[in-house]
């Protein structure tokens, strides 16, 4: 918390990481990709205290997932009906709710749920996106024109009414959910993509590789894709967590993920009428919702900071 | 400058035309049998299914549904609700007001707070109250809309006894009571997007306060806050408007959730009950309405750079 004030994304002030990133290098002796990406994180370590914090709680959220099964004693959807409504105990961490399920384990299970729904989409936006996005930039011209039109069209269509309008055509499933959000999400990776591969597009060692003969193909994704790691990922970072909420919110209105998978956004509105008596039925998963995507927005922009402080998503 | 204002119309209508293209192409790219069993499910006779797939074109080539549905739009006809006994347009006419009322009320909140919240912080920067406001506005972003709806609705009745009058009224019928209704989901709407503005407003005021120009008015002996306010603060709006404009998009969709949540009767709670119905042509115009409410607000910020930056009416 104390590092909120180094404010190193300011262009007032222009980062020193460039400096202490060489000597990094240098003291590593060896110019590979792997030391450099080392250096670099060794100094994001250093310099973005509440980006490791972050960082961290988003290990911990992976952890929580994978491990699901193993630290939560109770099943997640096993109704114990002679403990309903039983408050945060030893037996029930998190106590239980209106059915007597274990909060602890739907939490748990839920956060499985979520990244999978944020990380598939994400994942899949990525790729699609950046090589989409990078071609368009590369090639420019009539296909870029139309593609970018595309791209306009659907970004001014909101999020939630689109995913809302797929899954209400498809049907509510994990499947389809994702589906929907990753139609939703893919526009902004491609527009960032190209953005980017526009702006190297005339830079030498571009230039220098399409005068050496290679191929289209070979200069996009060996000499621009790596060019454009740094924006992708803060806008993946972001994404996901816009990705957590978008999930949370259909599942919330019970058009995300159908039960009896447990879903961090239904335990909301399950809890909504019992709110008032016991309100740790909505206090975790609330919690959970909002930590996860803070700690996402907190490291996208941890992210932002120390690799492209210009950068405006 | 009337050259640039003709210039967006006619693009925003070519994104009008390409979202009516792609709703089509997203509604048609569903297998037919799955509408089908989605209309048998809806509880609709024999002869109504049969009377929809007709009047839907479902049995013509798809193009000529598509050329239906492109020529229905320009003629503003959006074919009939499945469910119930209305023309899409009608319903949405009924139902626009009360989202837009929402919408802007959320906006102008927004406005009210996100840009003074970014200006103290950038003039604080790195001193504690820049870290809280920080803080704060990462975590007003972070807190989705629906959440803030719930805990509005809960805590205000558990610790103030207060609870939102029941029954819609018009703002022309009980401005005071509308107003209640309204408040509520608008700051709900209105936290997140202050946010971002507050977010986005100190960093183009730092990158402002870092300028030649505001150096020489401070060389000239300007006082300090004339110089955050006048010089530096309506400078570093440009950012801050594009960023309204973009972040418009997710307030009209959380309308649809808290409109349904605090029983407004705009379009977006009439959305909420199209998707349960499955009453397609109505979410698809539905959609098609949201994306041209975007759309205009964008123009609306390209026209208000003009407002505040004299170059850019002039060029």
């Amino acid at each position: 918390m104390v590092d909120v004030n180094q404010h190193l994304g300011s262009p007032t002030n222009p980062p020193s990481e460039v400096v202490d990133e060489d000597t990094d290098v240098s003291a590593d002796a060896s110019d590979s990709a792997f030391s450099r990406f080392v250096g670099s994180a060794r100094h994001f370590a250093k310099t973005q205290k509440l980006g490791m914090a972050a960082l961290a709680v988003i290990l911990l959220l992976v952890l929580m997932a994978v491990f699901a099964g193993v630290i939560s004693a109770n099943d997640p959807a096993l109704q114990n009906r002679g403990d309903v409504k039983v408050g945060p105990n030893g037996a029930y961490w998190f106590g239980t709710d209106h059915l007597g399920r274990d909060i602890f384990a739907r939490i748990a299970y839920g956060a499985r749920v979520s990244l999978t729904v944020g990380g598939v989409t994400v994942l899949v936006a990525t790729v699609v996106g950046t090589l989409v996005g990078g071609f368009s930039g590369y090639y420019g011209g009539r296909f870029d024109l139309v593609l970018q039109r595309i791209v306009d069209a659907v970004m001014s269509i909101p999020v939630l009414v689109l995913a809302l309008f797929i899954v209400a055509l498809l049907g509510p499933s994990i499947r389809n959910l994702i589906l929907a959000l990753t139609i939703v999400v893919t526009p902004s990776f491609v527009r960032v993509a190209r953005g980017e591969m526009l702006r190297i597009r005339s830079s030498d060692y571009v230039r220098a590789a399409d005068a050496l003969g290679a191929s289209p193909f070979r200069t996009v994704v060996r000499h621009g894709l790596p060019n454009l790691f740094a924006p992708i990922i803060i806008l993946a970072s972001l994404t996901f967590g816009n990705a957590i909420v978008a999930e949370a919110s259909l599942s919330f209105i019970g058009l995300g993920v159908p039960p009896p998978e447990p879903s961090w956004g239904r335990m909301v509105s399950d809890a909504r009428e019992w709110i008032r008596l016991y309100p740790w039925m909505l206090l975790f998963p609330a919690a959970a919702i909002s930590v996860s995507v803070l700690a996402f927005n907190l490291f996208g922009d941890a992210l932002r900071d120390h690799l492209d402080p210009k950068l405006v998503l | 400058m009337t050259q640039l204002i003709v210039k967006r119309l006619l693009s925003g209508l070519l994104a009008l035309f390409l979202i009516a293209t792609f709703l089509f192409f997203v509604m048609r790219s569903v297998p037919g049998d799955a509408i089908d069993i989605q209309l048998a499910e809806s509880g609709l006779s024999e002869e109504r299914i049969t009377e929809v797939k007709d009047e839907m074109g479902l049995n013509d080539p798809i193009l000529e549904q598509y050329a239906d549905w492109a020529s229905g739009i320009v003629r503003l006809d959006f074919g009939d609700s499945l469910v119930r006994d209305e023309s899409v347009l009608d319903i949405i006419l009924r139902r626009l007001p009360v989202t837009l009322e929402l919408s802007f009320l959320a906006i102008a909140l927004s406005l009210a707070f996100g840009p003074i919240v970014g200006m103290l912080s950038a003039i604080r920067r790195g001193k504690p109250s820049d870290a809280i406001l920080r803080v704060g506005s990462i975590v007003g972003l972070s807190i989705p809309n629906f959440l803030v709806g719930v805990l509005m609705i809960t805590y205000l009745s558990e610790w103030f006894g207060y609870s939102v009058p029941i029954g819609y009224q018009e703002f022309w019928e009980s401005p005071w009571v509308n107003l209640q209704q309204m408040i509520l989901p608008a700051i709900a709407l209105a936290l997140s997007v202050g946010a971002a503005t507050a977010r986005m407003t100190r960093s183009s005021m730092l990158e402002v306060l870092g300028t030649d120009y505001i150096r020489t008015v401070r060389a000239k002996g300007a006082d300090e806050r004339m110089i955050n306010t006048r010089h530096a603060f309506k400078n570093s709006l440009i950012p801050v408007l594009t960023l309204v404009g973009l972040q418009f998009g997710g307030l009209l969709g959380g309308t649809v959730i808290l409109e349904a949540m605090f029983s407004l009767p705009g379009l977006g709670s009439q959305v909420f009950e199209a998707v349960r119905t499955r009453d397609y042509p109505l979410i698809q115009a539905a959609a098609l309405v949201y994306g041209a409410m975007f759309i205009l607000v964008n123009i609306m910020v390209d026209l208000a750079y003009g407002w505040i930056d004299p170059r850019i009416r002039a060029s």
